[in-house]
């Protein structure tokens, strides 16, 4: 891609992203109906484009534009949250066992090929299901499913994010700035803090770009399936899954579920593509 | 242990082992019985059936027991549908995954491959734009949206095709196509990629300059070198559709064992969910080192296996 | 083919690229013609799995369709009055008010392999309900046999060859039991009570699949989650009946799902409940198909979708052991502030509210009726039990299995009773088993339940909260409700016992830990070109009756 292009889709992508990001933390302010407000007399009103229901309603007659802003927030911070985790146990795995090198870096690439070789989604679906017979437990201790589906993220996540952590730093590792610290006596946790995960920031950054999206996507497979996000909370992999299960050629609602996935399709079009910007940015 | 293809072997053995280990674990350690329904069973049956289930033994024993069916290959009576054995389950319902999963690489392969080789050999600004936005829009929907548009265009409104069953060829088109195309834009990127390589360097143009026309210079210069990274790409793109296969199965109510497994372990079945999940597990690692060996084998250089 | 490549091709993979590809065509185009079946003459869409095909193991709705498709009892119903009526038995009668039935078998019964079906195979198959190896959720049913000791069957049985209280002469079997049974011949119509081949009865997992049937059709194949595949059986008594020679029952798991194969016209029936938001659009489409026949001046078509009343009530259980719930004037409370016709709007498809536990559906038995809404008298009797205006009510918890219908009542209810009572009620949603599972250990204060009664007569609900019962899961016990269902158990006569379970179930409504909200309606789509399908409240279907109308041109 030509660096015009480039540019281009950049900016593209981002002002996509402020214009939903704005839409949705604006919403509440917007003159539009609560998202769990029901209406039972009103289920399933087909788009009124000028004024509420803006987008329909859905089943139980609840506006869907405003659940899909509802829902943009959710995903979005299921996305970020998810991410930060799975980049906070990868990072420091993969540059730790890029720093130290050696024996060490291969016991702990053994453990991440062990990691790999298993059907992680399988795993971590399998394990959901079974915390979720714990449910009142953990709710006695202010847990709800959304932070194990945080963990379950970092699980699913944090491998492709230690690779990447574990090169830059074995190449980092060799700069010349590190072996001069390494020769006056620096130590590794100081070198490590110092100079490796600073260094890391911008490759930290694509792989955050390009994390998100995905770890979107997982939230919504995981809703679809019950095990995501939990009503009456809503996000787009929620509504989407709903709008899926209502479709019948006697209902015609279309909309339940198209409304949320092109939501959902646009936010994450323009997700991959800033993080695609960035990556070959950094690449050139 | 300097044979790469035992060592693999080996680690693909100890992997199963432990996910056996911990499944059954966690299996046996959760609340609810496998045997509550609608009607509660009087205590005396339901002693009965823990006890033909062997659920009353120790938990080493039990394990034991366990870790030997699975060697046999034998995983016993299912403890939701007690009258069936698992293994009648896994015959039944792999060959559709199997088929599902196969014809959505079929698919992946024939659109990705054909679509990036034509983004590749058209390269205007509208094209390669068209192309980005499409393989950027199949990356960024979920399966089972696409699944639903699909139902939603070609069952309701067009009424071509069934919204869901199986049984003739017309009921795999629209699962295979929800959960191949995702895969296909990954794939027609990365053979775009490679042909763009391929159109690039001197030894193909060497070939052009020298008349050759162009369906040789297509399957014998460019196709070979797009499907070495494609190749490469099958081992992740298997487990993708390993993954992808579970929705889509409860989306076109398919009886495929991905549908098994999620029903199983919501059911407890606690010996249906341990053979899904060994199978998986060995499905994935036999997928990904097929992939590796068929990388090797088409490109010599490729080391890691 | 240009012969040099200037080295070009050496490095890469050339024709063996292609390979694979082959591999994969030979494959997927072999493969999955064979893992496809034709289609059946007739297809049921059957709702979630079959989980055991044993007519003694079986207890769930899906399982007991595919049942009374592969067996026949000693009776059947007749899908119009419910009545029992002659099967393998070619007569039958009661004696000593229902302390005796006798039945006469019909000569020259087979099962669909050609083996003689006899009074033997009717004896040992009840033989195996009872026996506590068997895991029989039914086995109760036949624990009033004259002689038998229900503490000390497996004993008791392996003592013996026979059944005690059983008496078999060649064809003609003579049942005496130690207190009136008279529902004894509808309950042999039920799959629990019919008679099993001796390959099935081994209970051994080499037979499973293999053993042959008795009603008018046979297995052919199972597919777990995907389909049951029956065809006609040929020693079926009733033969030539029945006319479909094969008959499939589709696993469908979602409604929606059966609800659109049904419009796609690959299902003749769906036979479980139609989604609870497609009601509306149904009901529409039936008259607006039923419009466009007369304007056409084509015969009436037969309705695809009539809701008509179920045998089945959706209730609340109230856990008695927990305060404040344990008191009679909070459950009253909680009663009187119910909307039920509000309630029973909102459900729709023709659902009536519930002021009783039995559905009103037997003439003879008039169900006694909770007192309508009151708001005053609600929160006058929350104030006697110490909580004015729902003062210091602790904030109490109620239980529901996830399912979209399920969700709307307890959300109504939550704000009726806020609004009328000012309680906090918190709804928690779980997976049915989870609820099951709190319900057995009364780890719950208000939940969502249903009962749908195994016989026409009210004491299949009543029984439900006998102190001792299983399914109680309320904690209440209340010496005089047993006393009068005992009572009642022991009466000769029809109305006196009717009189009794009426009594009874004034005593479970006045006191009781239950709140009804609606009685369900039968909500099965069937095909305007089947044939031989009838209504009513059990759910009941003849299968050998069924039969595909010949496709006619319009």
């Amino acid at each position: 891609m030509k660096p015009s292009t480039q540019k281009r889709s950049l900016a593209f992508g981002l002002g996509l992203l402020l214009l939903l990001a704005g839409f949705s933390f604006l919403a509440p302010w917007l003159p539009l109906p609560e998202p769990e407000s029901q209406a039972l007399h009103r289920s399933l009103e087909a788009p009124a484009w000028w004024q509420n229901p803006i987008l329909g309603t859905d089943l139980k007659g609840r506006d869907i534009l405003s659940r899909t802003l509802a829902g943009a927030r959710v995903s979005m911070a299921v996305g970020l949250w998810g991410t930060l985790l799975a980049l906070f146990v990868g990072v420091p795995y993969g540059a730790v066992a890029g720093l130290f090198g050696g024996r060490i870096d291969r016991r702990m690439m053994r453990v991440a090929d062990f990691f790999e070789s298993l059907p992680l989604v399988v795993v971590v679906l399998f394990l959901l299901s079974i915390v979720q017979e714990y449910r009142a437990e953990m709710a006695a201790f202010g847990l709800q499913r959304i932070h194990l589906f945080y963990l379950a993220v970092g699980a699913l996540f944090w491998l492709p994010t230690a690779r990447v952590a574990r090169a830059e730093s074995l190449r980092l590792s060799q700069a010349p700035f590190v072996q001069a610290a390494r020769a006056q006596g620096a130590s590794r946790a100081w070198i490590l803090r110092r100079h490796l995960l600073p260094n890391l920031a911008p490759s930290v950054l694509v792989m955050m770009s390009l994390t998100v999206p995905r770890v979107v996507l997982m939230e919504a497979f995981l809703s679809f399936l019950g095990l995501g996000v939990e009503p009456p909370a809503v996000s787009w992999g929620l509504l989407a899954a709903e709008g899926l299960a209502a479709l019948s050629p006697l209902l015609g609602c279309w909309w339940v579920l198209v409304v949320p996935a092109t939501a959902m399709a646009l936010s994450l079009f323009a997700l991959n593509l800033v993080g695609d910007c960035l990556r070959d940015r950094m690449q050139s | 242990m300097n044979n790469p293809i035992l060592r693999r072997g080996l680690a693909w053995l100890a992997t199963l082992f432990a996910v056996h280990a911990a499944c059954f674990l966690l299996v046996r350690g959760v609340r609810g019985g496998p045997f509550d329904q609608e009607r509660s069973l009087p205590p005396e049956v339901e002693a009965s059936l823990r006890q033909q289930f062997h659920l009353d033994e120790s938990l080493w024993r039990q394990y034991g027991r366990s870790l030997g069916q699975v060697l046999r290959g034998d995983f016993g009576p299912s403890m939701r549908y007690r009258d069936v054995e698992v293994g009648q389950i896994l015959a039944d319902s792999l060959p559709v995954s199997l088929a599902l999963g196969g014809l959505a690489l079929g698919v992946a392969l024939a659109f990705g491959i054909s679509g990036g080789l034509w983004a590749a050999f058209r390269r205007g600004f509208g094209f390669s734009l068209a192309f980005r936005f499409m393989t950027s829009l199949f990356l960024a929907v979920p399966n089972f949206v696409v699944a639903g548009v699909g139902i939603l265009i070609f069952s309701f409104i067009l009424g071509w095709l069934p919204p869901a069953g199986y049984g003739s060829l017309r009921h795999w088109i629209l699962p295979s196509f929800a959960l191949g195309l995702p895969f296909a834009a990954q794939i027609g990127r990365l053979s775009r990629n490679a042909a763009l390589e391929v159109l690039e360097s001197p030894d193909f143009r060497t070939a052009r300059a020298k008349g050759l026309p162009p369906g040789p210079l297509l399957f014998r210069h460019v196709l070979p070198q797009v499907l070495i990274p494609v190749s490469a790409f099958l081992g992740p793109a298997s487990a993708g559709l390993l993954t992808g296969s579970l929705v889509i199965e409860q989306v076109f109510a398919l009886p495929g064992m991905g549908a098994h497994f999620v029903q199983a372990a919501l059911n407890r079945d606690y010996t249906l969910s341990l053979a899904v999940t060994l199978i998986y597990t060995a499905l994935l690692g036999a997928c990904t080192f097929a992939a590796d060996l068929l990388a090797k084998w088409l490109d010599p250089r490729v080391e890691a296996i | 083919m240009l012969p040099d490549m200037d080295g070009f091709g050496g490095n890469g993979p050339g024709w063996k690229a292609y390979l694979p590809a082959l591999a994969w065509f030979a494959v997927v185009f072999i493969g999955i013609p064979a893992c496809s079946p034709p289609p059946a003459e007739l297809v049921v869409a059957n709702g979630p799995d079959v989980q055991i095909l044993d007519p003694q193991k079986a207890t769930s709705a899906p399982d007991g369709r595919v049942l009374h498709a592969l067996f026949c009892g000693l009776t059947q119903l007749n899908p119009e009055s419910l009545k029992p009526e002659p099967a393998l038995a070619e007569a039958f009668g009661q004696e000593r008010g229902g302390r005796g039935w006798w039945f006469q078998l019909r000569p020259n019964l087979r099962w669909s392999d050609g083996r003689p079906l006899t009074g033997e195979d009717v004896v040992a198959s009840w033989r195996r309900l009872l026996h506590p190896k068997t895991g029989a959720a039914y086995r109760n049913w036949l624990f009033p046999l004259e002689g038998l000791d229900p503490n000390n069957l497996a004993q008791q049985l392996e003592q013996r060859q026979d059944l005690p209280g059983v008496h078999l002469d060649g064809l003609r079997l003579e049942v005496r039991f130690s207190i009136p049974v008279p529902a004894f011949a509808e309950m042999c119509a039920y799959h629990a009570l019919m008679p099993v081949p001796p390959s099935l009865r081994q209970d051994s997992p080499s037979t499973q699949g293999s053993w042959p049937s008795s009603g008018p059709y046979q297995l052919q194949r199972r597919v777990i989650r995907d389909r049951i595949r029956l065809s006609a059986n040929p020693y079926y008594w009733r033969a030539p009946k029945p006319e479909a020679k094969s008959l499939d029952f589709l696993t469908v798991e979602s409604q929606f799902t059966a609800l659109n194969l049904f419009l796609a016209g690959e299902v003749h029936l769906v036979a479980t409940d139609v989604p609870a938001l497609a009601v509306p659009a149904l009901l529409e489409r039936e008259e607006v198909l039923r419009r466009q026949a007369r304007e056409h001046g084509r015969q009436p078509r037969t309705a695809e979708f009539d809701p008509v009343p179920y045998w089945a009530c959706y209730f609340y259980r109230i856990n008695v052991t927990r305060t404040p719930l344990q008191d009679r004037k909070v459950r009253q409370a909680l009663n009187l502030a119910v909307d039920r016709k509000a309630l029973a709007a909102m459900v729709g498809a023709r659902r009536p509210p519930a002021y009783s536990l039995v559905p009103p559906l037997i003439p003879d038995y008039q169900p006694p009726e909770l007192p309508r809404r009151n708001p005053e008298k609600a929160r006058q009797l929350l104030a006697e039990a110490g909580f004015p205006k729902g003062e210091n009510f602790p904030p109490i918890e109620l239980l529901y299995n996830s399912a979209e219908i399920h969700r709307d009542v307890a959300e109504s209810l939550q704000a009726q009773w806020q609004e009328v009572l000012g309680i906090e009620v918190r709804l928690y949603n779980q997976e049915w088993k989870v609820v099951l599972d709190a319900q057995n250990r009364l780890q719950y204060d208000l939940s969502r339940s249903s009962w749908i009664g195994d016989y026409l007569d009210p004491s299949t609900f009543l029984e439900v909260f006998r102190s001792d019962s299983p399914h109680n899961r309320c904690g209440w016990e209340d010496p005089e409700y047993d006393r009068l269902l005992d009572q009642a158990q022991l009466c000769e006569q029809r109305q006196p016992r009717l009189a009794l379970l009426q009594q009874a179930e004034q005593r479970l409504l006045q006191y009781g830990p239950i709140l009804p909200l609606f009685y369900y309606t039968t909500l099965e789509l069937v095909s305007s070109d089947l044939r031989g399908y009838v209504r009513n409240p059990r759910g009941y279907v003849d299968w050998a009756a069924l039969s595909l109308a010949k496709s006619e041109e319009p």
